[in-house]
């Protein structure tokens, strides 16, 4: 394990500056910022889509493209909220509020400036959390045993569930539990006993969370997009008839909002469950209510769109802790980088900190090169990147169904993964109508085999006695959270209901 | 208006009802396995956790269908009172009722299930085209310039993206 955190910067911006990834990490912002100002195209859904291409990267590069799309996506999203006041994704929620009054008076330019200027910023500021505090969360966790990780997994699982669906905890559970189901599917870890196989072949394998993830993100997406395409068109507004740089005074106020406003990404990212929109609705309204002049939000000023984009782009390193310390994601983009990283061959925890070390500090130094990317793309090319707004929806989306099909295809060079993915898509969509929330079930389906074996080890090591779980003081907090979170959830969803 | 809510109402206990099912059938392989397994000098052999998870799964579809069995007397009594607005204003869980173009999502999945049993025949060219020109169709392009030229696009540049530079084996003509 790389001993300091200097070898480490050092380590990683010379990773970051070789030509391979750099390429990879200008490609992958390229392509966020333009899947983020698609109204239709999440981060996750560009993710998965572009997850085979990485088959054939290695790690590093892989994650360079990765991160580039995710940080890409954060901010590209805003560009579709202030241009036509539609959020290109639901990190974008809010940025419109004023983003898109700012537009309507001919600085959309501005706008867009304001709102890449404070993605970078947050970015960056997120960037010193990870850094900093994932090695040495790193460092405590390699002390866990599997009672530990058991309960830490089940902790993880338990905040997913609790708070993905909005109205019902229960929804989320039952969603998580399915997932379980999927998973147990395939040869069992420890005695390689098939399970539910029904003597058929490729289920020996298991069913691989590529086709489920491209499946259960793209295809409901699709659909619900191809058809409101058969109605709407967009029209692009990109019009700016004001200067496209702030006025100092205006750059010193956002200067003083985004430091904050990146700190509470940090904190929602960090959080399981959470999510960008929320960090960047909760980080309007706070700048909001502490203003002296509250009343402004919403008309149209560089505060509101500073606080919303910084706050989203402060998420990315905060989910990113968690997720490659403890092996937790806490939103759906986090659970497919967790993927990402299992078919590198990696496993996300504190191992990956010391037998990895190289792939982890590469990934920080993307991430590092991409926030700088960001800007310096975002900027160049606004004029160009609303233009994607252009795209027909009924010629895009049936080009993204292809993608999904090859990529699944091209796991095992097998129809049945593309069989698979159609499955987990009808899935998925039939959940979302029912208010079942996917993003458990896609998390209990990576994290359902570390979750069992370390179960099973730790009732080996037990002699069978559940006891083992309450004695260990890590394992014993983390299942009190777990089952007060729970508790928290579902009484809060029943008195909600009661008030109604 | 009354009638109209609770047949729609009504139709929120399938998917409770199928998991319930689908948990006891999975307990059911659960317990055939574990059987199969008996063996298993393991503490908690390779069925346990299958089965805990059945149960588990079982009691929240349960405790889902209680509650919208609750839910629907309530908005029952709200409905015979002739408080329709409350509800309207209020609301409640979505129902599962095919969604507006619930026959265009089912024809787009019809396609792609055309395209993924048809490609290992026909090959990735022509299926591509077919699937690009119908996705297209449906969803309301209607120049056959349009059609024919973005789906050949496509399709030669997934070819050249996946076949020639990912070394993809995808038979790409019918006789690959």
């Amino acid at each position: 394990m790389l001993s300091s955190h200097m070898e480490g910067i050092i380590y990683a911006l010379s990773q970051a500056i070789q030509i391979n990834h750099f390429l990879f990490t200008a490609l992958g912002v390229v392509i966020g910022i333009i899947a983020g100002a698609i109204p239709g195209i999440t981060a996750s859904m560009a993710i998965a889509v572009c997850l085979p291409l990485t088959f054939y990267m290695p790690a590093t590069s892989a994650f360079s493209l990765l991160l580039g799309i995710y940080i890409g996506a954060m901010a590209g999203g805003s560009i579709s909220a202030i241009l036509i006041n539609i959020p290109g994704n639901p990190a974008a929620i809010i940025t419109g509020a004023d983003g898109y009054p700012m537009a309507q008076r001919g600085e959309a330019g501005k706008a867009i400036f304001v709102a890449f200027f404070s993605s970078t910023i947050g970015s960056l500021i997120s960037f010193i959390p990870l850094f900093i505090f994932a090695p040495m969360l790193a460092r405590m966790a390699i002390k866990f045993q599997a009672p530990d990780l058991f309960a830490i997994i089940l902790f993880g699982m338990v905040v997913v569930c609790s708070f993905a669906a909005e109205a019902s905890p229960r929804k989320g559970f039952i969603s998580a539990l399915m997932g379980l189901v999927f998973m147990t599917i395939g040869l069992d870890r420890i005695e390689s006993t098939p399970r539910f196989t029904f003597g058929t072949l490729q289920l020996q394998y298991g069913v691989d969370f590529l086709p489920v993830m491209i499946g259960m993100f793209a295809i409901p997406q699709i659909l619900q997009e191809m058809r409101a395409a058969l109605n709407a068109t967009f029209v692009n507004k990109f019009e700016t008839k004001k200067s496209w740089l702030p006025k100092v005074k205006e750059i010193l106020i956002i200067l003083k909002i985004i430091p904050l406003a990146s700190l509470i990404g940090v904190f929602v990212g960090i959080t399981p469950g959470t999510g960008s929109a929320v960090a960047s609705i909760f980080s309007y309204h706070f700048h909001k209510r502490i203003s002296k002049h509250p009343e402004r939000y919403g008309t149209g000023i560089v505060e509101g769109v500073a606080a919303a984009e910084a706050a989203n782009n402060g998420v990315t390193g905060g989910a990113l802790i968690p997720m490659l310390t403890l092996g937790i994601p806490g939103d759906p983009v986090t659970a497919i980088m967790l993927g990402a990283l299992l078919i590198q061959g990696l496993e996300a925890g504190p191992l990956l900190f010391r037998d990895h070390a190289g792939v982890v500090f590469g990934m920080f130094g993307s991430f590092l090169l991409a926030c700088f990317l960001l800007f310096a793309i975002g900027i160049a090319g606004i004029s160009v990147f609303s233009n994607v707004l252009k795209i027909p929806k009924q010629i895009l989306f049936p080009i993204i169904l292809v993608f999904c099909l090859i990529g699944s295809y091209s796991l095992r060079n097998s129809s049945f993964d593309v069989g698979v993915m159609l499955f987990f898509g009808i899935l998925g969509y039939v959940m979302i109508l029912n208010g079942y929330p996917i993003l458990p079930l896609i998390i209990a389906l990576i994290l359902g085999p570390p979750l069992e074996t370390h179960l099973r080890m730790s009732l080996i090591t037990s002699g069978g006695s559940p006891w083992i779980f309450f004695t260990r003081k890590v394992s014993l907090i983390m299942l009190i959270a777990a089952s007060l979170i729970a508790t928290y959830a579902m009484m809060s969803s029943i008195i909600r209901k009661r008030e109604r | 208006m009354q009638k109209n809510f609770v047949v729609k109402f009504s139709n929120r206990y399938i998917l409770p009802i199928i998991l319930i099912l689908f948990s006891c059938f999975y307990s059911f392989l659960s317990y055939r396995l574990f059987k199969e397994t008996s063996h298993s000098t393991e503490i908690m052999g390779p069925a346990t956790f299958p089965f805990l998870i059945s149960i588990a799964l079982g009691g929240f579809a349960f405790l889902e269908l209680l509650s919208i069995r609750k839910a629907n007397e309530v908005k029952s009594s709200q409905v015979k009172k002739g408080n329709n607005e409350v509800l309207k204003i209020k609301g409640h869980k979505k129902p599962f009722i095919p969604p507006k173009g619930f026959l265009f999502d089912i024809l787009v999945l019809v396609i792609a299930t055309i395209y993924v049993l048809g490609m290992p025949l026909i090959g990735f060219l022509f299926m591509t085209i077919f699937l690009m020109v119908s996705m297209m169709f449906v969803a309301g392009e209607r120049k056959i310039f349009k059609l024919l030229f973005y789906s050949i696009i496509t399709s030669f540049s997934m070819y050249y993206g996946f076949i020639k530079q990912l070394y993809i084996p995808i038979p790409f003509l019918p006789w690959d």
